[in-house]
């Protein structure tokens, strides 16, 4: 379940027919899990205060702290270790000295975190515990013991990545064998698929210089199948922003799909497709039997049983129908999924539009993210890479049909060309294109309400004194607001692993009204008394709601063929909305769904009994609606 | 839309429908019905209770209406006219009425006869309720009309608001030809034409019927607004007069149109025999059960497997549990509600923006539009103040907002939308941090070699030459104007191929439920490919950008896999040969890894969940590989067929891991694969060397698990064997060197001169290794505080202390390490040696479980 979001899928799995259809949430499931071994240097340097008073060593251990707290939202499945080195005392199976083993390579957990904390707030104390060696330990040693970790897990790991944290960047100067020796253990760890990402940290007035040391190390390293060029490097080693370096290697860059661009008959390329944004769910719940001994988990087995013959069925005696007309009309599950698969998996390009085309009021589903792939097609790169620059230049979008993979639905999409920015803080948009899902005509509502009005431009001018004064000068940033029912569910569940009393959260999506008040609380008090002076606009139909919508649906090019072309507008000026949506869940036979308030609240409108229990009042609705 | 539907069809069977019109092979009869079923299957497609239609047929040779009369003098009235289903819902029935029973009649009936019969149905169905009333006309207007009291008709249809419309198999197209026609069919369609036209209705020719009923169309929805509440601005709490709160009402503006689920249909039901059914005949319908039962975790497994049984828990004993990591916490239904996030039912602006800050792709979802509440003339001055500011100072606002009271808070921007008919805010909701990836790619723009230098040329990058190519291919396939002048696939003349494909298939299997289903037509699709006229015209340019990028699909990228670390600094005309061999070295060692330590690639992994065969075949791929590899020194390519083949399965699955049964046979066997595979490998610094280090390991957890969870000294045979094995191994500096693809020196006696750095590294830790793990092995079996006591495993293991002792400086070849004799000697005394250190609780403690799975 790593590396990729969670969904709700499997509440609906049952009541889903597209057995035939990989959805993204169960492809998710089979992910393999991603395992990540943080190797913090515990030396005399990493435990002294940079400028700005923070101590490299702790900050290490929260990164390594956040990452797991992260992973039990994203991921609950990945492995994170953490080990130590340069320490007095020494902890690991093959009694290295100066090797601490910290945490095991394991699944987050509550002590885990907990013991962190603990480091990190100074309970638990470091001399007494773990004790710097003065810089004394071996760095083949080190990987050595590293490489056991990850051999030693009993788990089916999918990516294997260390951490290394280090302030350090020549180490073992001058004793040439132990410098080799550490070099061929690292080799060794390359070989066996373990990446090593090294975080290294500036001393004070002293750049780290990766040239010394580390680029041996770090070069030539194949990472399993993902990615074969080292991503854009980071020059900047600043202790302040570890946290965000280590954030952003936190999640193993995984491919969602990796399929051809066909840009016409024998031109094409290979391109793989993520998901970048996509919104994260609260993980399902599992059911749990607590009456025996211990908690235990429960699976559930779903079976079906035919109706008319009370036997069980197996899948190959499954068909599928659609009620038509009062008849049920069945399909084979080949046929079923034959209906929505129009080709094979790709993107076919159609052409190219201006950008404006396409605006953000035509979005219907999150974006994914193009980057070559080199490894399907040899010379995809230069090719993405022409057609991109090119894109850009001339501010062009492309229109492709998209099949994500096979028994896929297709869809038209756009790609928007994004360019590489990099700043002193490192990439800050990578190369490639946005993948924009495009809606269907199926998938557009008109606008329902038409207004001619435009207010007095003293009033505009109100408004944009607010506007200047509540103006968030960085702009919107998705990294400022963690997902509060997210936050609130995890430590919830956080507190009662630990029998803690707080549960409260820091909701960051709530509005700071004292500052807005005090920036903006007369300008606002001001547009209001504009807007009082202001005459209201008059509307000739009132009911401008079902007006505008008969007009607005009668550019429908089939409104002739379905008769309604001319649809009078005779509703009721004082038609509330509530009669419709009685009308439209009579009508779909839905009134099951509404709710006793919303029953009660429409029949007292139409003055009719609405007194009993829920049933009742459905009945009295239906007889409202009865013909 | 959402009220009542009332629509009655006037099908005309008159005798003349049976002849065909000019260059068609079925009867004006047929025609019009494919259309009229069309039509039919439209309001079924609807599937609503509230739609109603009804068919009644003119010309018929049966009479069956409420007006006909025959009075004494033998007049009759409205004969001809037969109805064929009153209103009521539409459905499959009355289609297939329509298509197969309804036949041409032999008298000539008068269409006029048939709108009365149907107004006066109408009238009495729909009494002075609220309905949408339409009457469709089907006719090749060759009968004659009586057409007396016309004006009274009329002026009742007004009235009650019908609407006639009528179809005419000989009409006129607005822009074609006019027909050939006979003088009363020409004099009937000026009639026809006046009375839809003052019935708020229109005259269409068939094919223009045709046409229309071809035309794919889209479910209208009733706008429903999801959100009727305030939009906030301020502190309201604290300061009432200085907040503003707008009623609005959203809408959603785009939103998924899906295709309904199909439901599962039992074959069983299908093919069983009448007298095994139950209940009500062949429903074919198929329920779900579902059972509890407590899962059986792997330590409970590893126990004993009998005695685990499976047991069900009735669903009400459940509760609910969630994961904090690893740990699991149940949670009553009970706490979760209380512990549930308060929030009360909102959308609050938070700042507002500059939207030249926005990535779009931050949008998560479909997009809503916010109105001010219909008919509030103050919410419409209060929210537009700020929609005209928003476009004028092109920013965008952040709101919190809060479907329901105590639903989950979503973050959103507004961004205003001003239109000479429209003027509101779309609403978007945007990305929490968690919904973020922050993956870093590698720049397609910046490669640097090894020492730092920028590439100007390689041939991952862009040229120039090829950027301009590119500029000239987009240009000649623009589609702004592609479509007679005018952008061509806006979002709202495409429809999704899929649900009309649903419909089609629908209708066709229901009219036709034992034939296949016809091919998908050409027009559903068209909209999915590139257009021929368009790719015409792009050819020349496309032609350069193949010549140009000289791009090479890669059969089996698994084995061609082309390293870009590798690729970093190397001459782009050089790399070929060399570079696809290293890359297929690394991918074929990485899969062996994989497949020795259990790892399998990701893409195997899936397959295996999938057919739950576990990791059998998947490792046997990778030995096999590995074994076809040191076997025969084939060259890269074509290795993973005899992997595929799974045919060294057996030798794989006796290596995979050490077992209990034959521990000795097992560590060889691992021992000389590894070995293998890193001689022959051209890796030079050990690739293998992981893995051999693995062997050895699980052998020494082998060995401190036989003799510490011996049944008495049963098991100490066994661990003494393993013991000498290990040790023999770990001796063995001709081992060591294969590991590194030595070949320059052989025998014994070498010195450390003569010897690679890396072979004589190996050689030392594995003396090490060996040394300080039989030192491990006194400590535990000497240590007093074990129960039961294993010195007298140590007793034995002093008995062949010649082949168990430590490795000594003469043990080895010079220069790699070794104790001493001193050292050596030490190992005997009697006790445990005081500098050692004694690690109890690594030892592993031995489990029952264990213990009696040894004693099996």
């Amino acid at each position: 379940m790593s590396a990729s979001w969670r969904s709700n899928y499997d509440n609906n799995e049952e009541e889903d027919g597209d057995d035939g259809i990989v959805t993204d949430a169960q492809e998710t499931q089979w992910r393999s899990r991603d395992s990540i071994l943080f190797v913090i240097d515990c030396s005399p340097a990493m435990l002294q205060p940079a400028e700005d008073g923070e101590i490299p060593f702790y900050k290490a251990i929260k990164c390594a702290m956040t990452v797991q707290m992260n992973k039990i939202i994203s991921s609950d499945s990945d492995l994170v270790g953490i080990m130590l080195y340069g320490t007095k005392k020494s902890k690991n199976l093959t009694n290295f000295e100066n090797i601490y083993v910290l945490q095991d390579l394991d699944a987050p957990d509550v002590n885990k975190i907990q013991q962190l904390e603990g480091i990190d707030d100074r309970t638990i104390d470091f001399d007494e515990e773990f004790g710097t060696s003065d810089g004394k330990y071996t760095l083949g040693e080190v990987f050595w013991t590293a490489s056991n970790l990850f051999g030693s897990s009993a788990q089916r790991i999918g990516s294997k990545r260390m951490f290394l944290l280090t302030n350090e960047d020549d180490p073992h100067r001058g004793d040439i064998s132990l410098r080799s020796a550490s070099k061929v253990r690292a080799k060794d760890l390359q070989d066996f698929g373990i990446k090593i990402e090294l975080f290294d940290i500036d001393k004070p007035n002293e750049q780290f210089d990766r040239s010394l040391f580390y680029r041996d190390i770090l070069l030539g390293g194949f990472d399993d199948d993902e990615e074969e060029r080292e991503e854009a490097e980071n020059t900047n080693a600043k202790l302040g922003e570890l946290l965000q370096r280590v954030q952003r290697k936190e999640v193993k860059k995984r491919s969602l799909f990796n399929i051809p661009l066909k840009l016409g008959p024998g031109l094409e390329f290979g391109v793989k497709g993520y998901n970048l944004v996509m919104s994260q769910k609260k993980g399902t719940h599992r059911n749990v039997y607590t009456l025996g001994e211990a908690v235990r988990e429960v699976e559930t087995v779903t079976s079906w049983i035919c109706a008319d013959t009370t036997q069980y069925i197996t899948p190959t005696d499954l068909k599928y129908f659609w009620e038509f007309g009062g008849t049920k009309v069945v399909f084979t599950k080949e046929e079923v999924a034959a209906m929505k698969t129009f080709g094979p998996p790709g993107l076919a390009l159609i052409g190219f539009k201006d950008r404006e085309s396409v605006p953000m009021q035509l979005n219907i589903l999150h974006s994914m993210f193009l980057y070559p792939d080199e490894q399907s097609y040899e010379g995809s790169t230069r090719a993405f890479s022409s057609l991109l620059t090119a894109m850009a230049e001339m501010d062009k979008i492309a229109i492709c049909s998209f099949t994500q993979r096979k028994n896929y639905s297709t869809r038209l999409v756009a790609l928007i060309p994004q360019l590489e920015v990099v700043s002193e803080h490192g990439q800050e948009l990578p190369p490639g294109f946005q993948l924009i899902p495009l809606p269907w005509a199926d998938d557009l509502r008109p606008l329902p309400i038409q207004t001619d009005y435009r207010p007095p431009t003293e009033l505009i001018e109100s408004a944009k004194a607010i506007i200047s004064k509540l103006n968030m000068k960085k702009g919107f940033k998705p990294d400022n607001y963690e997902n509060p029912t997210l936050q609130k569910h995890y430590k919830v569940l956080q507190a009662t692993a630990l029998n803690q009393q707080d549960m409260d959260i820091d909701d960051k999506t709530l509005p700071k009204t004292k500052q807005m008040h005090e920036r903006a609380g007369a300008y606002i008090q001001n547009y209001k008394d504009v807007a009082g002076g202001v005459d209201l606009p008059v509307h000739e139909n009132a009911s401008v709601l079902t007006a505008s919508l008969k007009r607005a649906s009668q550019s429908q090019a089939s409104e002739a063929s379905q008769g309604s072309k001319r649809a009078k507008s005779t509703q009721p000026a004082d038609d509330d909305g509530l009669r419709q949506e009685m009308q439209e869940k009579y009508d779909n036979g839905e009134l099951k769904k509404a709710t006793v308030a919303t029953l009660k609240q429409f029949l007292v409108s139409v003055q009719r009994p609405h007194g009993g229990k829920k049933d009742e009042l459905i009945a009295q609705v239906e007889q409202y609606f009865a013909p | 839309m959402a009220s009542k539907e009332a629509t009655i069809y006037i099908l005309d069977v008159g005798a003349t429908m049976r002849t065909k019109r000019e260059g068609q092979n079925v009867s004006r009869l047929e025609e019009t019905k494919g259309v009229l079923l069309k039509l039919l299957a439209n309001k079924v497609h609807m599937n609503r209770k509230t739609v109603y239609v009804s068919v009644v047929l003119v010309g018929s040779d049966i009479t069956k209406n409420q007006l006909a009369t025959v009075d004494e003098d033998g007049n009759a009235d409205y004969q001809n006219v037969d109805v064929l289903q009153e209103l009521g819902v539409a459905t499959l029935e009355l289609m297939k009425g329509v298509q197969d029973d309804v036949n041409v009649g032999e008298a000539m009936g008068d269409c006029l006869d048939g709108l009365i019969v149907s107004l006066d149905m109408m009238t009495k169905f729909c009494k002075k309720l609220k309905y949408e009333k339409k009457i469709y006309i089907l006719t090749d207007a060759s009968s004659q009309i009586n057409q007396d009291g016309t004006d009274t008709i009329l002026a009742s249809v007004r009235e009650d608001n019908v609407e006639i419309n009528v179809i005419g198999t000989d009409f006129d197209s607005e822009d074609g030809e006019p027909k050939p026609k006979t003088e009363t069919q020409a004099a009937n369609e000026a009639f026809y034409k006046e009375m839809a036209q003052g019935a708020r209705g229109d005259v269409f020719s068939l094919d223009e019927a045709k046409q229309l009923t071809e035309e794919f169309y889209t479910k209208k929805v009733k706008p429903t607004a999801v959100y009727r509440g305030t939009l906030d601005l301020g502190d309201p709490e604290d300061h009432p007069d200085a907040s503003l709160s707008i009623p609005v009402h959203m809408y959603p503006s785009t939103m998924v149109a899906k295709i309904p689920t199909a439901k599962k249909y039992s074959v069983l039901s299908e093919n069983a025999a009448v007298e095994d059914l139950v209940g009500d005949g062949r429903t074919g319908i198929v329920n779900l059960s579902r059972t509890y039962k407590l899962k059986v975790t792997a330590d409970m497994a590893s126990g004993d497997s009998e005695a685990e049984e499976v047991t069900e828990v009735p669903e009400e004993a459940l509760e609910k549990a969630y994961m904090y990591g690893k740990t699991i916490i149940p949670i009553r239904a009970v706490d979760l509600d209380a512990f549930k996030l308060r929030t009360a039912k909102s959308m609050t602006i938070l700042g507002f923006f500059s939207a030249s800050t926005f990535r779009r792709e931050w949008l998560l979802s479909n997009i809503y539009s916010v109105f001010p509440a219909p008919g509030d003339g103050r919410a419409e001055v209060d929210l537009l103040g700020f929609v005209f500011a928003l476009h004028e100072k092109n920013s965008y606002a952040l709101v919190r907002y809060v479907r329901a009271e105590d639903a989950e808070p979503k973050l959103g921007i507004l961004w205003p939308e001003i239109t000479e008919e429209h003027k509101c805010f779309y609403f978007g909701q945007v990305a929490f941090s968690e919904d973020v990836r922050r993956y870093l790619f590698a720049s397609l723009t910046e490669i640097h070699t090894a020492s730092g230098k920028k590439l100007e040329k390689h041939r991952l990058l862009a040229t120039e030459e090829s950027i301009a190519a590119c500029k000239e291919f987009i240009g000649s396939l623009d589609l702004m104007k592609a479509d007679d002048g005018e952008e061509y696939l806006k979002p709202k003349t495409t429809f999704n191929p899929a649900t009309q494909r649903q419909k089609q298939a629908l209708e066709y299997r229901a009219l036709n439920p034992t034939k296949d289903l016809p091919p998908i037509p050409d027009s559903l699709i068209a909209q999915l490919m590139p257009r021929q006229d368009l790719l015409a015209e792009t050819q020349l340019y496309a032609d350069k950008l193949i010549q140009l990028w000289d791009i090479k699909k890669i059969d089996q990228p698994q084995k061609n896999k082309r390293g870009y670390g590798a690729s970093l600094g190397e001459d782009g005309e050089k790399e070929g040969v060399a570079q696809t061999s290293s890359g297929a070295e690394a991918s074929t060692t990485a899969s062996l890894i994989d497949g020795l330590t259990g790892n399998p690639s990701s893409k195997r992994h899936k397959s295996e969940s999938v057919f739950g065969t576990a990791s059998t075949a998947s490792v046997a791929g990778g030995v096999g590989r590995a074994s076809a590899f040191g076997g025969s020194g084939q060259t890269g390519l074509g290795r993973g067929d005899m992997a595929a083949s799974g045919m060294i399965q057996f030798e794989m699955n006796a290596v995979r891991e050490i077992r209990t049964s034959d521990p000795v046979k097992d560590f060889q066997d691992m021992v000389r694969i590894a070995t293998i595979q890193s001689q022959q490998g051209v890796r030079p610094a050990g690739a293998g060397f992981i893995t051999v280090s693995m062997a050895v390991e699980q052998m020494q957890a082998m060995i401190t698990k036989l003799f510490s969870t011996s049944f008495g000294d049963q098991l100490y045979e066994k661990a003494i064997e393993c013991l000498k094995s290990l040790r023999q191994f770990l001796a063995d500096a001709d081992m060591a060197d294969m590991v590194h693809g030595g070949t320059g020196f052989e025998g014994k006696g070498k010195t450390a001169t003569n010897m690679p750095e890396k072979t004589r590294e190996t050689i030392q830790s594995r003396v090490e290794t060996w040394n300080t793990f039989i030192k491990e092995v006194k400590a535990t079996a000497l240590n007093t505080a074990t129960s039961p006591p294993r010195a007298d495993f140590w007793e034995l293991i002093n008995k062949s202390r010649k082949e168990l002792g430590l490795l000594t400086i003469k043990d080895v070849p010079a220069g790699c390490g070794g104790a001493s004799e001193d050292e050596a000697e030490k190992l005997w005394a009697e006790t445990s040696d005081t500098d050692m250190p004694l690690h109890v609780e690594d030892a592993e403690a031995p489990e029952e479980d264990d213990l009696l799975a040894l004693m099996d």
